[in-house]
């Protein structure tokens, strides 16, 4: 607990490309290197990002140990590297740290298809679907797993790809006969009446559970109907059709863009 | 060859100390333009130019700083700045001296931000280089020429009379040998000041001479002084004051010195150019009178970050630093008055008004800047967290107040 004191930002960010983002402090630096330590290049700490600390974040000494150990170790030790960010950055504690440490050892002994399904749920979490899509992908491509598969098919439903979805469900339903994905199916209907899967198994699922489902999909569209943003929307309509019209354009742009970033 | 410089600026008269602290001159603060060409001249020069006719003059130049006004002449609208800047010229003899450096320090009575700027801009206008150019109170000069004195002088209280025209202070200064050491110097007006117009006549000089006893007598009580100053052009000769010379002359030393406040801005200037540290802290109108800091966690350890020193002068100090919140929604400072060191103050600003994010995701950056010599105004504002979580931009501002209740 406290105010931890930081040096001014960089006036130049460092582009942090497996995460598409730039970055502007040893802080934020060190957030991204703790909080998603899958996606950390075995590469990245190199003389472009010791450069930026130097140059851009004025810690010349922690550069400097760096490029060190860059340029005396054939085999980089990139864990040690990334730990000397870590402390250096006046962020983490000691304890927190050494967390890391035990957590980073254990990513570089996993399995690859464990690794990559890490990766998905890292960049399912980041908003990154479309690369989430590839590491579930790469798993599955090593090692045939059915949560994986879930996975894949519900990131393939955030991203609206609904009948790849309800392909990967039909297939986990035919392999396991999980009542899940039966679920995900009856709902990819709701929302993409055009994909029609759940109609071949419909027979099978008793009435009591086809309630429920339904009643848990209106109390969905319910609580959709009454969020801010299409309360929002309503009110424009309501008041006038000419700014609701300027607004859908403002609006189906912006979500257009924020589909593209998705993927 | 450099020049230290301590101009002492009022309406009515300037006085100007140039690299000698024994020698102060007066001359009237006004200037007067040509009426037919860009030709500028001031003081009694500019009197004389007027009475021949071919001058147009303007008066009263430190109220029109004050104000910010302006004044036409020959058609031509003048800003304050623009004239002061002529003033200073002419004053500093920039066209005839060629000085490799000019170090300036100009001391009036109540230094604000805005009128400081003002005078600073006006100095640089007449060729004096930013870096070179100091604005003190006439109660730090006072400090500033005390203490360049015998230490004998002062080492108890001190007092000073100032008396120009329909201008009458009392400046008192104690000193403090402690841990710390430090003075604190503080002026007050007296109501009884009069036009010194009245000395020219022997009565007159009674009345004064029975004024400035009253004034001696209900402002020193039974204090025990050091010394005892007089500063001003009503001091100059002090033949008519008998009754208030032997008053204050009693068991202490009484110096006359009607060019204190420029001399002390003389000694100001020379001792920053050549380095010297201050052996007392100063504490008066211009500089603060408390230290504020901030707890802060670096490398795990909690450490207090100063934000103001007390004895820095308050117009020129202003800090920014970049803090995150770890798992707390507020800034503790901790005020110490140099006067009251055993009763530190502390004071929580709240910044629960920030947008709630997951810890140490949120970093602020923190200003202060003094509003005026009491009251320290503190700018909090959310940065966010660089690209991974948007700043909102939002702030929040508080003051802080330093003044001794």
């Amino acid at each position: 607990m406290g105010l931890l004191l930081c040096n001014k930002d960089a006036r130049h960010p460092f582009y942090y490309e497996k995460l598409d983002i730039d970055i502007w402090s040893i802080q934020e630096l060190s957030y991204v290197i703790y909080n998603y330590p899958v996606i950390i290049p075995e590469d990245f700490v190199d003389h472009k990002l010791t450069t930026w600390i130097r140059d851009e974040l004025s810690m010349g000494i922690l550069a400097a140990k760096l490029e060190q150990y860059l340029s005396v170790s054939d085999e980089i030790d990139q864990e040690r590297l990334i730990v000397l960010i870590l402390k250096e950055s006046n962020y983490y504690t000691q304890l927190e740290i050494s967390r890391f440490q035990n957590e980073f050892k254990k990513l570089r002994n996993i399995d690859k298809h464990v690794f990559l399904n890490m990766l998905g749920d890292t960049y399912f979490h980041m908003g990154r679907y479309g690369k989430a899509i590839e590491s579930y992908e790469e798993s599955l491509f090593l090692n045939a797993d059915n949560k994986v598969q879930m996975k894949l098919a519900g990131t393939y439903v955030t991203v609206m790809q609904f009948r790849k979805a309800a392909d990967l469900y039909e297939e986990i339903y035919v392999t396991t006969q999980s009542e899940e994905a039966l679920y995900k199916l009856y709902l990819i209907n709701k929302l993409e009446p055009a994909v029609k899967t759940i109609e071949k198994y419909i027979d099978v699922i008793d009435v009591e559970t086809l309630a429920g489902w339904e009643l848990e999909y209106n109390n969905a569209v319910t609580d959709a109907e009454h969020d801010g943003r299409a309360k929002e929307i309503y009110d424009i309509f309501q008041k006038s059709h000419s700014a609701f019209r300027e607004h859908a354009k403002i609006m189906v742009l912006k979500w257009k863009r924020e589909y593209r970033a998705k993927l | 060859m450099s020049r230290y410089i301590g101009i002492s600026l009022n309406d009515d008269y300037t006085c100007i100390c140039i690299n000698d602290k024994t020698i102060s001159t007066y001359h009237p603060t006004v200037i007067a333009r040509d009426k037919n060409d860009d030709t500028w001249t001031i003081g009694e020069d500019a009197y004389k130019s007027t009475l021949a006719g071919s001058g147009v003059i303007v008066d009263k130049l430190l109220s029109l700083i004050e104000k910010n006004g302006t004044a036409t002449i020959a058609r031509v609208k003048y800003h304050a700045v623009d004239i002061l800047a002529h003033y200073f010229h002419e004053l500093l003899g920039k066209d005839s001296i060629k000085a490799d450096e000019d170090l300036v320090a100009i001391t009036i009575r109540k230094p604000s931000r805005e009128v400081v700027v003002r005078i600073k801009e006006a100095l640089i206008r007449a060729g004096v280089h930013e870096d070179n150019i100091y604005i003190l109170s006439h109660t730090e000069s006072f400090a500033h020429f005390v203490l360049d004195q015998d230490p004998n002088l002062y080492n108890r209280m001190v007092g000073m009379f100032e008396l120009n025209n329909q201008c009458l202070y009392y400046y008192e200064m104690h000193v403090s040998r402690g841990t710390r050491r430090y003075v604190m110097v503080a002026h007050e007006a007296e109501e009884e000041a009069f036009n010194l117009d009245i000395l020219k006549t022997a009565s007159g000089g009674k009345i004064a001479d029975k004024i400035l006893t009253t004034v001696a007598e209900r402002v020193m009580g039974k204090n025990y002084y050091s010394s005892i100053f007089l500063s001003g052009r009503g001091f100059q000769d002090t033949n008519f004051a008998t009754n208030f010379m032997n008053y204050i002359c009693k068991k202490r030393r009484v110096l006359i010195e009607p060019g204190m406040f420029a001399i002390g801005a003389e000694i100001y200037v020379k001792n920053k150019s050549e380095g010297k540290g201050e052996d007392y802290m100063i504490l008066c109108d211009t500089r603060s009178k408390s230290d504020v800091s901030v707890k802060v966690v670096v490398n795990e350890k909690v450490e207090s970050l100063p934000i103001v020193r007390a004895g820095e002068p308050w117009m020129d100090t202003c800090s920014s630093y970049d803090m995150i919140l770890d798992d707390q929604d507020f800034i503790d400072f901790q005020v110490t008055s140099i006067t009251k060191p055993q009763r530190p103050l502390r004071l929580r600003m709240m910044l629960d008004s920030f947008p709630e994010r997951e810890n140490r995701t949120t970093k602020v950056r923190m200003t202060t800047e003094f509003r005026d010599a009491d009251t320290l105004r503190v700018t909090v504002k959310d940065l966010g967290f660089g690209d991974i979580f948007p700043a909102s931009d939002k702030e929040i501002v508080e003051e802080i107040d330093l003044s001794d209740k």
